[in-house]
């Protein structure tokens, strides 16, 4: 997967260890707009998914427009995180090894400059 | 920092220009938080923390610099950071508290220093907080308490202040149990109902992208935190206040857990 | 050119095409070949002329297809238009029952992400059917008996030639 516009944001998230992909993606359709994902890792399916449960937990919390959600996904094999605002969202998929809260605190940091900057 | 042993800005800045993985860095981030240039302050403690992820120190001079720009949620996020790497580290404590007192919130601020006063007891600082907060309790209406869930979760609420509310929801999206403070019934069946969709589409996601078992999964925004677990077949969902540190979060919810257990093995579920 | 009765085999379309709708969140998906014929369909949207909408759908691919020549490009992967509150996909692909074409129609409730990757999904499994393997065997077999005739064709021809 080529990065593009979003690499520095996109890097600032893949830096800790445990972290094996990283995405921008285009919430309302469930499409990476830039990523960084590992070997192994499906980022298109990731982003789809990911994207479909975000959408439906803004809902069920009347998430209105400008209001950022935070989502994070805890499984035994690994953790999802997700951090947007409006139409784009920083996605990251973790190990179990990684510092989840390091990790949190970056995607929070990269969703944040996200929301600043908008589509590129 | 230390008065008397203060260094300049400038030794600062030509030892942290000549060595990138100096420490030093905090030390010079609250020399510029004092001297007002905040963006420069951040700039060097996040650039600083890309080197040191867990400078405890660096996680708290981030904190004030946040504080002092105004991003009273950075700020706890930071202090709340510096706490998970050290649950003692006493002025981050302090720094918490004192950003709930000015924000008039007597039960968040209650909380913590109850915690801080474990850590230290008999510290002069931890005392004058307790004397500004005293006033506050006093004067409250209670408000807080006439709308505190009753039943099952009314003991977690009164455990851990911070708590907002429960509900256990089944697979039909049927309200089990629990209220969500201070919404009505009707208001909690719905979240409920959207919520426990939320939690099956989560497991899909999981399984299909070999996550493995779903453990919980959170939703937060600038306010609540919601967390949502199952306990056998029922999905359990525990509202936190979003300042809340993780730490703290997550012993609600495994308490809200144990209490959920036993309450479905008492109905036979 | 068809190269097996599709009648045979269009009962086995029926679960991975529930499977899809299940899994992705569409309203309506169809599956049919390239001369528009219906395989499966499953969906909520019932009131849909589902004929038509075959036939327009098999109208779409095949000029999408010219434009693909025009452009250098074999053929296009699929197809997507956004509508005010619904979508169109278009997915084609090649099967041993010859070109198939899954039309599907969703709104908020999916995303042409969801569509795109479990309609890998659905590909993968129409092309695991058993009912694929006898086609693929029946193609061959039929394929071995015309180059056969063929064959014979030429010999007695070239006989009769002399």
């Amino acid at each position: 997967m080529r990065t593009g516009a979003y690499e520095e944001l996109l890097n600032q998230v893949m830096r800790f260890p445990g972290v094996r992909g990283a995405l921008v993606v285009a919430i309302r359709d469930g499409l990476v707009v830039d990523g960084r994902v590992h070997v192994g890792v499906h980022g298109e399916a990731v982003a789809a998914l990911a994207a479909s449960l975000y959408r439906r937990a803004c809902r069920a919390t009347g998430a209105k427009r400008g209001q950022g959600r935070t989502l994070e996904l805890d499984a035994a094999e690994g953790r999802i995180l997700i951090a947007g605002k409006d139409d784009l969202a920083l996605m990251a998929v973790l190990e179990r090894r990684a510092n989840a809260g390091q990790a949190r605190l970056a995607v929070r940091r990269a969703a944040q400059k996200l929301a600043k900057t908008g589509r590129k | 920092m230390a008065g008397s042993t203060r260094r300049s800005l400038q030794e600062l800045s030509a030892e942290v220009a000549a060595n990138p993985n100096s420490t030093a860095f905090v030390e010079l981030a609250a020399a510029y938080r004092e001297r007002g240039d905040l963006d420069r302050a951040v700039r060097l403690c996040l650039r600083g923390l890309q080197r040191h992820p867990t400078h405890v120190e660096a996680h708290y001079e981030l904190g004030r610099i946040y504080e002092q720009r105004g991003e009273r949620e950075l700020a706890l996020d930071e202090w709340g950071i510096a706490l998970q790497l050290a649950p003692d580290h006493l002025p981050s404590r302090l720094s918490i508290i004192r950003l709930y007192l000015d924000e008039g919130r007597p039960a968040d601020a209650a909380r913590e220093l109850l915690l801080a006063r474990e850590i230290a007891p008999g510290d002069a600082s931890v005392a004058e907080l307790w004397s500004k907060l005293e006033p506050m309790r006093r004067d409250g209406d209670g408000s807080e308490d006439a709308a505190a869930p009753v039943g099952l979760f009314g003991e977690l609420k009164r455990e851990y202040p911070g708590t907002l509310g429960a509900l256990l929801v089944d697979a039909t999206g049927q309200l089990v149990e629990g209220r969500m403070t201070p919404r009505g019934v009707e208001s909690d069946r719905m979240l409920g109902v959207t919520l426990s969709g939320a939690r099956a589409e989560a497991e899909r996601v999981a399984s299909y992208l070999q996550l493995g078992d779903l453990r919980s999964v959170v939703i937060e925004s600038a306010v609540v935190r919601l967390t949502m677990s199952a306990v056998g077949g029922i999905t359990l969902i525990v509202a936190t206040a979003c300042d809340l540190p993780a730490g703290q979060a997550a012993r609600v919810l495994a308490r809200a857990r144990e209490l959920a257990r036993e309450h479905l093995e008492s109905l036979g579920k | 050119m068809e190269r097996l009765d599709l009648g045979e085999i269009q009962d086995a379309f029926s679960t991975p095409l529930e499977q899809f709708v299940r899994d992705s969140g569409v309203r309506l998906a169809v599956l049919i070949n390239r001369s528009g014929q219906i395989l499966a369909q499953h969906g909520f949207d019932r009131f849909y002329d589902l004929i038509g909408v075959a036939a327009l759908a098999a109208g779409i691919n095949a000029s999408s297809r010219a434009l693909a020549s025009q452009l250098g490009e074999d053929q296009f992967e699929h197809l997507h238009h956004a509508g005010q509150v619904r979508q169109l996909f278009l997915g084609h692909f090649d099967s041993a029952a010859g070109q198939l074409m899954l039309v599907t129609v969703f709104d908020d409730s999916s995303s042409i992400g969801l569509v795109r990757v479990f309609f890998e999904d659905f590909v993968r499994r129409i092309r695991q059917l058993p009912e694929m393997d006898v086609a693929r065997s029946s193609v061959s077999a039929r394929e071995f008996e015309a180059e056969l005739e063929s064959s014979l064709d030429r010999l007695f021809q070239d006989l009769i030639g002399g």
